[in-house]
This record gives C-alpha cells, sequence and structure tokens, in this order.
C-alpha cells in the first residue's frame, strides 16, 4: 500500500469533482474541480497537492535553502541568472522522501497510460505566484514528470518572483503551489472563451480559436462576438464560420452561472466534441481599451495617408518597442532623401510617417506637396505608384524640370550607390563577428545596441533614397517603353526586363537560396538521411559526423544569421527557432526545390529588340535619321541597366536593414532575459510592450513599468491586430478596416505581379514562425513579406498578398523564382480559406476561386 | 530643296553622333578603373563603421592591410621618375625662354623663371622620389613607405571576398 498522504493531507489527488480546499490544491485546480463537478467535459487530470510541496520544503537542504532565501535581497540583474539556476540545481538534486515520490509515481503513471500530460503550476494566491511560468510542460515519462515538477515548485523562489512578492508586499507563506497533471487532447480547434466581452457593454461572449494547439505563437486568432441573449453570432466580415462557436458560448454560459461570476475559459475542439481544459474568474471585467497605447498620430490634420510604401517595412501592427525604434529612423530617412534633393521638407510638427491603429501609414498628401516643389517632380505619378490610381489629378501641378536638378539627382545616385555599399558590408561583417552578449555588462550592451542603431538609421536612409530611385528609373522605363507600344504590353515588358535584377545579386533569391547552397555545397548522404529522419536532436547527431558535419554546421549557422529579421527588430528570426531551419531543409531535400537556372535580362532585351524591329515605324525613323548605331536601343539599354541596377541597391540596403535588425533583435532578446531575470516584466515577450527609451531605463535600473500597464498595452496591441489592416487610403482617421475586392464572379482582383496560372491550395501565413507550415506546392497568402520570407518562396506554387507593388520584395522574387503572383488583393487573407483550392493567374492579376460559395 | 538639305543633314549628326558614341564604348573599354577611388573610399568608410560597432562591444578589429595603398610596379616608378624629370627640366627651360623671348609677353619678367624654376624643381624632387623608390623598391626607408601607402604614389588595393573574409576574422575580445 503505498501511502498518498501526510498528517491526514493528501499528497496526491485526482481532480474528480470530489472535495477540495484551495489551500491544498490551489486557484487553478479548484476550478478545474469545479468543472469536473458540474460535469463538463474536461481531460483527465489530477492534482499533486501543497501538502507534497510543503512537505518536500520542510525537510533540508530545501528547508534550509528556503530560509536563506527569505533572508536575502534580491540580486543585481547580472546575477540573477546565475542565482535562478543555483536555486533550480537545488530543487533538482534535493532528496525528497519515498512516500512523495511514490505517490507521484502512481498517479503519473496512470496519467501517462492515456498520453502525454501538462504540468501546470497552481498557486493558493494567485498573485503571489506571478511570474511562475503560465506556460504547461509537457512530459511524455515518469522520470520527465519527477523532475518537471521540482521545476514547478522552485517557481515560486526564482529571483523574479521573490522580487514580486516583496515588491507588493505578499507574505512568502502564499508562496505554496500544488501542481495540476492534465492528459494533453489533440485539439483541431482550441482557445479561450470570455463569458463577457471587455470591449463590449457585458452583453457579448468573445470566443478566439487557433487550428491546431493554441501554441502555435504568431498566429493571430479568428474572433468570434455571440450575443448573450440570443447566442446569436455578430457577423463580422471575412470571419469564416465555425460550427461549434454557439455550443461553447452556450456551455460558457453554463460555467459562469455554476461557479458564480464570469469566466475566461481555456478550451479545446477535439474529434470527441468540446474540453474545457482550465477556467479563471474575470474578476473585474477590463474596462474597453480602444486602440490607442498614446503612440498613434494624435488628431491627424485632412491629409491623405496610405500604408502603401511602409508597410514592408514595419508591418502589421508596430508595437511600442518596434515602433518607437524604427519611427525615428524612417521619418528622418524621407526627411533627409527630401532635403538632398533640394525640396520643401515638412515642419517637424507634421510627421510623415504616421500611426493608427497601431499600423504604420504616409502622410501621402505631404510626400505629394515635396515632389510638387521638386523641378520635374509630377505628384500624381507619386499616386499612382504608390496606389496604383491618380486620386486627385486636378490638383496635381509637375514641378519644371532643369539641368542642375538631374546634375544633383546623379550625385545623390551615386552616394546611394555608395553608402548601400558600406552599410551592406558593414552589417554582413559585424553579424559575422557573433559578438557575445551573455556575459557583456548593461553598459557596453546599450553601446553595442546604439552603434548597430547609427548604422540601421544610414541605412534606412539609403533604403529610401534607393527605393525612390528604383521607383522613379523603373517607371520611367515604362513611360519610355510607351512611346513604342501600348501601356498594357509595355508593363509587361518591364516586368519581364527586370526580372533578373537580383540574378548577380547577394540578396533576393540568392540570399534564399543560402540554405540551398548548404545543402549543395556541404551535405554529404549522411547529412541528408540525418536531415531527412523525423525527431529532434539533429544538430548534435550531425555534429558527430565529424569533419563533414562540423564543417556543413558552420556554413548553417552563416547562412542562418545572413537571414536577418523582419524590420529593425521585429519577428522572430531564423536562428532564433531552429526547427524552422530544419523543416525548411527537409523540405528542400525531398521534392519541393524550385529550379535555380538564373533567368537574365539580356534574352529578353534581344526579344524586346526584336519585337520593335518588326515594326516599319521603328525601322524608318532609324534609316531617316541616319542611326548607325541605334540610338533607341542604347537609351533603352541604359535605362533598363539603371532600373535593374537600383533595384538591386533597393533589396541590398532593405537586407542589411534585415540583417542588421536581426542583430538588435538578439541584443534586446537578451536584454529581456535579464529584465525577466531581475523581475522587471512577467515574460520575455513583454518587452514589446515597452518604449525604446522605457527599456534602456530599465536596464539601468531606473524605471519601472507595472505589469497592469503592460498587460494594457498587449490588450491594446491585440485591439489593434483585431481591427485589421488600414484602407489602401483615407482622410483624417481611418474607417474600420480594408474592403474586399472581390469581382462578380467571386474572384478576388489585384495586381499582375508576375506572369503565369497555378492551381493549388491556399495557405494564409500571418508570421515567419507560421510560414514554416507552408507545404510544396501550396499557394503563399500573406499580408506582406520580406527578405527574411524568401525561403518560403523556394516551395511555394504561387504568391498572393494583400498589400504590394511591382517594385515590391515578393514581386522582385517571385519574378525572379518565375512563381505566378498577384499582389495588392484586398482582404485575401480573410478572404479566403484555409486549404481552399483557386488559381492565380499572375497575366491578369486574379485568384479564381473554384468554390464561390465560400465567399464570405 | 528642304528635303535635299534637312534629311542629309539630319542623317550627318546621326551618324556623327554613332561615330562619338562608338569612340566613347572603346575609351570605356580601355578604362574601366574609373570609380576604384571612390570604392576605396567606401572601404575605408566600412571598416571604420564596424570597427566602431564592435568596439562598443569590447572587440578589437586589426586594420585591414587592404585600407592601405601597395607599392605600383617598379618600372612604374621609374618610368615616372624619367618622365617627371623631364617635364621639371622642360619647365625651366620654357620658363628662361619665356624670359629671353624679347617678343612674348613675359620678357625680363622674374616670375618666367621664378615660376619655371619651382614648378621644374618640384617636378625633379618628385622625380627623385620616384627614381629612389624604383632602386629601393621594398627596402625603402619607413619614411618614404608611409608616403606609399597614404598618398597617389602607392595604388588602391581593392579587397576581393577572400580578403574582406580574412579581415573580418581578424577581431579579438578585449
Amino acid at each position: 500500500m503505498i501511502p498518498t498522504r501526510t498528517r491526514g493531507r493528501r499528497l496526491v489527488a485526482y481532480l474528480d469533482g470530489s472535495d477540495h480546499r484551495v489551500e491544498d490544491i490551489g486557484t487553478k485546480g479548484l476550478a478545474l474541480n469545479l468543472l469536473r463537478r458540474h460535469r463538463y467535459p474536461t481531460p483527465p487530470a489530477a492534482i499533486v497537492t501543497t501538502a507534497a510541496y510543503e512537505t518536500a520544503l520542510g525537510a533540508d537542504p530545501l528547508a534550509l535553502l528556503v530560509r536563506d532565501l527569505n533572508t536575502w535581497s534580491s540580486p543585481p540583474p547580472e546575477r540573477t541568472e546565475a542565482e535562478s539556476a543555483g536555486i533550480q540545481r537545488t530543487f533538482l538534486s534535493a532528496k525528497i522522501s519515498d512516500d512523495i515520490n511514490n505517490a507521484i509515481d502512481r498517479i503519473g503513471s496512470e496519467l501517462l497510460d492515456a498520453g502525454p500530460i501538462a504540468l501546470i503550476v497552481s498557486p493558493v494566491a494567485t498573485a503571489a505566484a506571478a511570474g511562475c511560468g503560465d506556460e504547461p510542460v509537457v512530459v511524455t515519462n515518469l522520470a520527465d514528470l519527477h523532475v518537471a515538477i521540482r521545476r514547478c515548485w522552485a517557481s515560486p523562489w526564482m529571483a523574479a518572483t521573490r522580487t514580486y512578492r516583496r515588491r507588493n508586499h505578499l507574505p512568502e507563506a502564499t508562496a505554496a503551489v500544488a501542481v495540476i497533471l492534465q492528459v494533453i487532447v489533440e485539439p483541431v480547434w482550441s482557445g479561450t472563451a470570455m463569458t463577457t466581452d471587455p470591449d463590449s457593454e457585458g452583453h457579448l461572449i468573445r470566443v478566439e480559436a487557433l487550428p491546431g494547439n493554441p501554441a502555435q505563437a504568431g498566429l493571430a486568432p479568428a474572433r468570434f462576438l455571440v450575443r448573450r441573449d440570443t447566442l446569436e453570432i455578430v457577423p463580422e466580415p471575412g470571419t469564416q464560420h465555425l460550427e461549434f462557436v454557439e455550443a461553447l458560448a452556450r456551455m460558457g454560459l453554463r460555467v459562469e452561472q455554476d461557479l458564480g461570476g464570469p469566466q475566461q475559459i481555456d478550451w479545446a475542439m477535439t474529434q470527441d466534441g468540446i474540453k474545457l481544459l482550465t477556467t479563471a474568474p474575470i474578476s473585474k471585467p477590463p474596462q474597453p481599451l480602444g486602440t490607442d497605447d498614446g503612440l498613434d498620430t494624435p488628431e491627424p490634420p485632412d491629409h491623405t495617408y496610405t500604408p502603401h510604401g511602409v508597410v514592408e517595412m514595419i508591418p502589421g501592427v508596430a508595437a511600442p518597442l518596434l515602433w518607437t525604434i524604427n519611427r525615428p529612423m524612417l521619418e528622418d530617412a524621407f526627411r533627409t532623401t527630401f532635403a538632398d534633393l533640394g525640396a520643401q521638407v515638412p515642419p517637424e510638427e507634421q510627421p510623415i510617417v504616421a500611426r493608427f491603429r497601431g499600423r504604420a501609414a504616409l502622410d501621402l498628401s505631404a510626400i505629394c506637396d515635396v515632389t510638387s516643389s521638386l523641378p520635374g517632380g509630377d505628384p500624381a505619378e507619386v499616386q499612382r505608384q504608390y496606389l496604383g490610381e491618380v486620386l486627385d489629378a486636378a490638383d496635381s501641378t509637375p514641378g519644371r524640370a532643369h539641368v542642375a536638378t538631374a546634375l544633383k539627382g546623379r550625385r545623390i545616385h551615386k552616394r546611394i550607390v555608395d553608402e548601400v555599399d558600406l552599410i551592406a558590408i558593414a552589417a554582413d561583417g559585424v553579424v559575422r563577428m557573433e559578438i557575445d552578449l551573455y556575459d557583456m555588462p548593461v553598459r557596453r550592451l546599450v553601446a553595442y545596441r546604439q552603434r548597430i542603431r547609427d548604422l540601421a538609421w544610414r541605412g534606412y536612409a539609403s533604403e529610401v533614397g534607393a527605393s525612390s530611385a528604383a521607383g522613379a528609373t523603373y517607371r520611367a522605363l515604362e513611360l519610355l517603353l510607351q512611346r513604342w507600344l501600348p501601356a498594357e504590353e509595355a508593363g509587361s515588358w518591364t516586368q519581364m526586363l527586370t526580372k533578373g535584377a537580383l540574378d548577380q545579386s547577394p540578396v533576393g533569391g540568392a540570399r534564399a537560396r543560402g540554405l540551398e547552397q548548404v545543402l549543395d555545397r556541404y551535405a554529404t548522404d549522411s547529412i541528408r538521411t540525418e536531415i531527412s529522419g523525423a525527431g529532434d536532436g539533429k544538430r548534435a547527431r550531425i555534429a558527430q559526423l565529424g569533419h563533414d558535419g562540423t564543417r556543413f554546421l558552420e556554413a548553417l549557422d552563416r547562412a542562418v544569421r545572413a537571414m536577418g529579421s523582419k524590420t529593425v527588430y521585429g519577428d522572430e528570426t531564423w536562428g532564433e527557432d531552429e526547427s524552422w531551419v530544419w523543416r525548411q531543409l527537409q523540405l528542400l531535400t525531398s521534392s519541393g526545390r524550385r529550379p535555380t537556372t538564373p533567368t537574365g535580362w539580356k534574352d529578353d532585351f534581344a526579344a524586346l529588340c526584336r519585337h520593335l524591329g518588326t515594326s516599319k515605324r521603328w525601322r524608318r525613323t532609324r534609316v531617316i535619321t541616319g542611326q548607325v548605331v541605334d540610338l533607341r536601343v542604347r537609351w533603352l539599354r541604359r535605362q533598363v541597366q539603371e532600373t535593374i541596377r537600383f533595384i538591386e541597391l533597393r533589396e541590398r540596403a532593405k537586407n542589411a536593414l534585415l540583417v542588421l535588425g536581426g542583430e538588435e533583435r538578439r541584443i534586446i532578446v537578451e536584454a529581456a532575459r535579464r529584465l525577466v531575470a531581475s523581475g522587471q516584466i512577467p515574460n520575455p515577450d513583454a518587452v514589446r510592450f515597452l518604449t525604446d527609451a522605457e527599456l534602456e531605463r530599465m536596464l539601468f535600473g531606473q524605471c519601472g513599468i507595472g505589469n497592469d500597464e503592460l498587460g494594457k498595452r498587449r490588450r491594446i496591441n491585440h485591439n489593434c491586430a483585431t481591427a485589421g489592416p488600414l484602407p489602401d487610403w483615407f482622410v483624417g482617421e481611418p474607417a474600420a478596416h480594408r474592403e474586399v475586392t472581390v469581382h462578380e464572379s467571386g474572384h478576388l482582383e489585384g495586381w499582375a505581379a508576375s506572369p503565369g496560372r497555378y492551381t493549388g491550395p491556399v495557405r494564409i501565413i500571418t508570421s515567419l514562425a507560421d510560414g514554416t507550415r507552408l507545404q510544396p506546392g501550396e499557394i503563399l497568402v500573406a499580408h506582406s513579406t520580406d527578405p527574411s520570407w524568401t525561403p518560403l518562396f523556394l516551395v511555394a506554387g504561387a504568391v498572393v498578398l494583400e498589400v504590394g507593388g511591382p517594385l515590391s520584395h515578393a514581386a522582385i522574387v517571385a519574378r525572379e523564382f518565375g512563381l505566378p503572383a498577384v499582389l495588392n488583393v484586398r482582404g485575401s487573407t480573410r478572404a479566403l480559406n484555409q486549404g481552399e483550392t483557386v488559381t492565380v493567374d499572375g497575366n491578369e492579376g486574379r485568384v479564381e476561386r473554384h468554390d464561390h460559395r465560400s465567399v464570405p | 530643296m528642304t528635303l535635299a538639305v534637312f534629311f542629309p543633314s539630319l542623317m550627318g549628326v546621326g551618324i556623327l553622333i554613332s561615330g562619338a558614341l562608338l569612340l566613347s564604348d572603346w575609351v570605356r573599354r580601355l578604362l574601366p578603373q574609373g570609380s576604384v577611388r571612390r570604392k576605396h573610399h567606401v572601404v575605408i568608410g566600412t571598416y571604420g563603421a564596424i570597427a566602431e560597432t564592435v568596439d562598443a562591444a569590447g572587440y578589437h578589429l586589426e586594420e585591414p592591410w587592404f585600407l592601405s595603398r601597395g607599392l605600383r610596379e617598379r618600372r612604374t616608378y621609374l618610368l615616372l621618375a624619367f618622365g617627371l624629370a623631364l617635364a621639371g627640366v622642360a619647365s625651366a627651360w620654357i620658363g628662361i625662354e619665356f624670359y629671353r623671348d624679347p617678343l612674348g609677353l613675359f620678357y625680363q619678367s622674374p616670375w618666367a623663371v621664378g615660376i619655371g624654376y619651382g614648378v621644374g624643381a618640384a617636378l625633379v624632387l618628385v622625380a627623385l622620389l620616384c627614381a629612389f623608390l624604383g632602386a629601393a623598391y621594398r627596402s625603402s626607408p619607413k619614411l618614404v613607405m608611409r608616403l606609399v601607402t597614404d598618398t597617389s604614389l602607392g595604388r588602391i588595393i581593392l579587397p576581393t571576398e577572400e580578403d574582406h573574409e580574412a579581415a573580418l576574422d581578424n577581431v579579438a575580445k578585449e
């Protein structure tokens, strides 16, 4: 008989609805037990009670350690990591009574028979265990279970948690924790349900759902609002229908009634129906927060704004850190470019780069005004380039051109070329050195970050300059061709002539092929076998393959580092989650590789010349004007070369920024680690909700931002994400969101960015992390992309994006890879369904849906 | 009449421009290194930026060898020495001729002799330096070598990809 009690208290217990006290099983355990008591469908669960925890901590060496910790002051940030590691070591190695171990063995083995189990810390007083880790730990065997339970017990004693208790004057006695062991279910959908939506006036239930496991970071959940009185789903554009939402809402209302107040319920929809995983009371329903965190542009003047032209630089909702890092650099880059051109720069108090609902937009009116003040500048042309249409042709007054401006333009172009060269080599050089940040003193860390920022600052300036030069030369080529060809034909030829812009460049497709090149050059048969195999630990196994393995891993690390991050401190990088890289390599070693022959523009140019030569008018003009050397061909060739040169430069500048962004992100991840260790933020992700200045002050211990404030910012950020992208253009405050451009036939329409037709299943990708789910041959549907996404183009069958124009990164790379692409398809990520079969027509700029009923 | 004049003249202009373009193409092919100096400036700026950045993080980047100029070929220095010496002597001789020419603007003007001698002396001095460099070449004293690495006496070296890689590996933690 194995004892499962100590001094009359149970060491372990099933959460089966029987009587338990909160002192024994903690708040989360109690809520789960109540769900069970009221016969809600929950996965089998048990609990290691606070009695087991208290017994374990009542004996040396843990008793001694806890007594000491109660008297210690908080360690300085640089020592917290080491101290926490020491505490964990002591917990893991401490001798714990056989009674507890046997009780855990018994209950653990019974649960493990049903499958892997998740461990959730259930504190007696929720606040006292803040920072104990909300993320469940998953185990599959008894040995891991023991280790995981000890880690859970150690969590209230980590420096961050102790600091939090002291700051909030909470007694150490409330630190007791129980540990819930819950069998993991395989969800088809999962998410949370709030029986009172925090952003409504209490008459709606909010259900958020994600396909698969909720741990899929980066995915924006589908949101459903259900009326509490009628259980009707409030229709929202672009939201797909899920059958079970109504049943879930009904169940949520019953839980609220049974548990006596509004609840936030974690749920999973399995093959066997809905399962409730945990629930927690919404003690004080939060007030609606709206979408402004104080960083949005206040009271915009009656100017026209557009997200086009900035969305690739600051994509999606820009959290405070991302915004406060990038905006000043981008604003300065625009102003510097305008000043260099001798234009009238708008006053400082009128921002060119604005922010609405957390998303970046450009002041198109200001840019048009600047263009008007430039000799030869045409505001209508600017509008056409940004929006694909002219909004107010009548107001468009082109500036007068003269020779001095042309010469100035040449000088600026030369400077941009030099500056891009400098930044590109410097960025690669710095990142290559693999600066060790872990032990770096804070002062050096901040100084290093500032230097990286200085380079990025210059990078932004050259990127904006190169972008405008690329746009201008591209349009000039198009207009030049329009002298001899109809407008549509001229547009297609311009696309074809610039499709090889990155062939000889170290960026663009070549960079995407970094992983491919590593495979081709360094992967032996045994390395390929390891890559194709299933399971973790591939790095370790390849490292054991001797010299070949080491060489391969070194080359792989170099290629991954060069992939950078989305914007300066944006999304996660390829280097942060190695599983993405292995998955991508696995795809590349299997069938999904794209042919690697560079296209080049010379063949297309020769074809164009032959095409033009068939025209009698073209031939006659040459004879009459005595052109032994055809001046028009030379003129065209020069224009093509110039356009290609600036497109390549723009991509190189963009890429340098991403590489620097990756390095800045590495620094910020390190800073976040230190802030978590010192208890200043609850988890590393919270660093996104600090401003740049706050982050720096917190690193020096000069200020603190409360968890409430961080939570508020997180909710506002979430509201912004839910509010959807900005319209293509708007005057003053933006409307709700962009409308979906649906043709009468049900097809979606956009810009033809890369020719060809392709039929395949849709894969909607919202982040780089999400991108690794893309299967060979699937159609990549996203809001926008940047060079860090380019490896995904190697396996995609076609590309559909919500924003972008002929010079977008996606358009350039798609043309280079020969992928059909349609860009600027408004609302495509909401209108198309995951897995739906569509045909992408890159010639006509159309996405044809085969099942019209699925149009929302 | 109009056609007889207009078309031939239009064709004539076209033929002339074509000729000029062919000539400029030929010159460009012969002198493809026009932007070397600019590229060198970019390389210097790049390594300055890298060194500053890693220095903030407590790392030290050795100055790459290719930031300094290198020796030109020995025969180039000897040819330069000969040419400059010739130009120096010619300058002095022209100055004297101007001074002596009773019909010239500078007849008996000491400025003509002074400038001729001054320029001549400067050219001869550089010619001597070049001759010395041609003779001593790699074993020239440090001061002379400094002139080579820092002035146009030396040749600009643009680094290859491998040079860049080697230079970037030359970093140490302080």
